[in-house]
């Protein structure tokens, strides 16, 4: 039943890992070790010639004689960059540092400046196939980010109304989190007892994975057939159609990410709460301190460090949520109820196939999440102590 | 590290003298209901025979409880060849991932070089940016190297989105590992790679264990990205197969929860398991720094 080709192209994957991995480690070696040759930079020219000319051959790349012509060029520029610029400093560090680094960079600030291209360009669903086949992108100007404003990215919602529901989402959400991971850990941190069970049933909605866990959850909130409806008839709530009535769709949505995202919360303010030394509550109670009191005075401002960054975390996780909303309404052609800008823009690129009008739609995106880090950043100083080092 | 590598939770004492009054463990118990409510209730409707999989009882276990769903899940659907993809992939990810991210790591922790804290900073900063953003260009890439429906498209996708953190946590856990050892290593001889190779990597296995735990569990569970990038059904993971299941509700409601019941076990009891671990790196490497 196992095909065998998909596992040959899983090793095919590996041997071009390492053989990618090898080539690279292989050109920076020279580079640090030959760099006071006389012939130095004329031979590096020659080396990626030879080496790009003979990947070429093994079917590669395409054009043999170009792809000798661009590996001389590259070699003589990292000849020159060697010998002039880096003469034979950091040898170590950058051997270990390159394969990694040079992965993130290309499948990172590649596409990240393509994205900019894209933005410009007409690429959409009827485009794309000359596209693919060699045609040229063009360019439109503005038009892409002038229609995310003023059109609609999904059918009807407007950008502002995502962004207004994303907000109240982040907030919604947000808020539960810390509230009741606040209270389950204060909570735990008063038993004893039992404690080691409360916590491993706790941390359950963080350890379940996420597909099955929002799965299950959509399936309980079936209007016919759902446990949640069942339930509320047990109080004798009508029916609510969470399906497919907007506001219950967006309430299911928020219920459910609220569940999955408490444990985190927990875990970590329990472990903070863990690291208050006792004897600052035996000395309050002693000065005859109210538990209200301690709480404020004591317990509030030491949880400050573990506050801070974990607030940073759930802020991002929350606002680049995308798992729970296209999970509880992305099948059967799904609805856009409770989308939020990052699940519209998933949608409108590879449901509705509006390709540029994404790219651009993703640079607003990207704009307001720069937005947002700069002003957290100013506000909190939360990155200081993680740069510092 | 390995002195503050505590438990988050079991040895610790309570902070309060006063005995846990009754309505702590009453709220505590319906925390814990609420959270383990939906894998019960998966558990339950796996359970249940083919005429009652819509019943709306709120009984956790059927009444003539069969496995008959688990039997059908086993036979007449590609559940192996799901979870097969799913482990080729998780497993290629881990291995690349953790490869990369210990050596550049190690150079981040060991040496200082003009653009070191320029590059934690753009490291942390691809952190902030949700992957999705990102998707469009990257599958046009890929299709244009032809990696579209392919496990290499998507484990270079959960590669680069996993490195930024595995070499953060890694670089935290190596800075603790004290100079001392590999100075007195080189006076004896060592090489400066050999004392990475010989000294600091094996010091560090439970890190390494943990920079692969968070690949396997990323690559695992993850659905959105690997949606577009595969798109024959004969590569499809498994939260792929399930969303297909799921997808149509009427007939397979009981196939979906017996698969469910098949991949949730395993993977909370690793988690369960690896939680103090997995919990203190966390901190450790992630919050801290």
């Amino acid at each position: 039943m196992i095909p065998v080709s998909t596992l040959a192209d899983a090793f095919y994957l590996l041997a071009a890992t390492i053989l990618m991995v090898a080539a690279l480690e292989f050109s920076l070696w020279w580079i640090w070790t030959f760099w006071t040759h006389r012939l130095f930079i004329p031979a590096s020219a020659g080396v990626g010639s030879v080496g790009l000319w003979a990947a070429a051959q093994a079917g590669f790349l395409a054009s043999p004689v170009r792809a000798a012509l661009i590996g001389a060029g590259a070699g003589l520029l990292a000849g020159l960059l060697g010998r002039f610029a880096i003469r034979g400093r950091y040898r170590l560090p950058v051997l270990l540092l390159a394969p990694a680094f040079s992965a993130v960079s290309l499948l990172v600030i590649y596409p990240f400046v393509f994205q900019f291209r894209l933005a410009f360009a007409g690429l959409n669903m009827f485009t794309m196939a000359d596209w693919l086949a060699g045609g040229e992108l063009g360019w439109v100007g503005f038009r892409n980010f002038v229609s995310v404003f003023t059109t609609s990215p999904l059918q009807t919602i407007s950008f502002w109304g995502l962004l207004g529901r994303t907000f109240v989402w982040t907030g919604v959400n947000l808020v539960f989190h810390v509230g009741f991971g606040l209270a389950l850990a204060l909570l735990l941190a008063r038993v004893v007892r039992g404690r080691g069970i409360y916590r491993t049933l706790l941390v359950i909605p963080w350890a379940m994975p996420q597909v099955v866990a929002v799965l299950a959850w959509r399936g309980e909130f079936h209007p016919q057939f759902g446990f949640v409806n069942a339930f509320l008839h047990t109080f004798g709530i009508p029916s609510v159609n969470w399906w497919s009535d907007p506001v219950p769709v967006f309430i299911s949505c928020i219920i459910v990410n609220i569940w999955l995202g408490i444990p985190f919360m927990m875990i970590v303010f329990l472990g903070g709460l863990q690291s208050i030394p006792k004897s600052y509550y035996e000395a309050a109670a002693i000065d005859g301190a109210s538990a209200l009191r301690q709480f404020r005075e004591i317990t509030l401002p030491m949880l400050r460090p573990v506050v801070v960054p974990s607030v940073t975390l759930g802020t991002i996780w929350t606002f680049n949520n995308i798992n729970v909303i296209y999970l509880m309404t992305g099948q059967n052609g799904g609805n856009e109820y409770a989308d939020i800008l990052v699940s519209a823009l998933y949608k409108s690129a590879f449901a509705y196939s509006r390709f540029s009008f994404s790219a651009a739609f993703a640079v607003v995106i990207f704009a307001i999440l720069i937005a947002i880090t700069l002003i957290w950043m100013k506000v909190s100083r939360g990155t200081e102590s993680v740069v510092a080092r | 590290m390995s002195g503050n590598q505590k438990d988050v939770g079991d040895d610790a004492p309570s902070l309060h003298h006063d005995r846990p009054n009754w309505w702590v463990h009453g709220l505590l118990t319906i925390a814990a209901m609420i959270s383990v409510f939906p894998l019960l209730r998966i558990l339950g409707v796996s359970l249940r025979p083919g005429d009652k999989i819509f019943s709306t009882e709120l009984e956790l276990l059927p009444e003539s409880p069969t496995i008959a769903n688990y039997v059908e899940v086993l036979t007449d659907t590609n559940f192996f060849l799901w979870l097969f993809n799913s482990l080729v992939i998780t497993g290629l990810t881990a291995l690349i991932g953790v490869c990369l991210a210990a050596t550049a790591a190690y150079a981040l922790s060991r040496y200082k070089f003009p653009g070191r804290a320029t590059m934690l900073i753009f490291l942390m900063a691809t952190q902030m940016m949700p992957a999705v953003v990102l998707l469009l260009p990257l599958y046009f890439m890929l299709q244009k190297m032809q990696l579209i429906n392919s496990y290499a498209g998507v484990i270079v996708a959960y590669c680069v989105t996993t490195l930024p953190f595995t070499i953060w946590l890694l670089k935290g856990y190596f800075d603790t590992v004290p100079r001392s050892l590999e100075e007195a290593a080189q006076v004896d001889g060592l090489t400066e790679i050999g004392s990475f190779w010989r000294i600091v990597l094996p010091l560090s296995t439970p890190s390494l264990a943990i920079a692969a735990l968070f690949c396997v569990t990323q690559a695992w569970n993850e659905y959105i990205v690997a949606r577009v990038v595969l798109q024959s059904s004969e590569l499809y993971t498994w939260p792929m197969g399930l969303f297909e299941l799921q997808g149509e509700f009427d007939t397979r409601w009981g196939l979906f929860a017996a698969a469910s019941v098949l991949v949730t076990i395993p993977v909370v009891a690793v988690f369960l398991y690896s939680s103090k671990w997995l919990l203190s790196g966390l901190t450790l490497g992630g919050v801290k720094g």
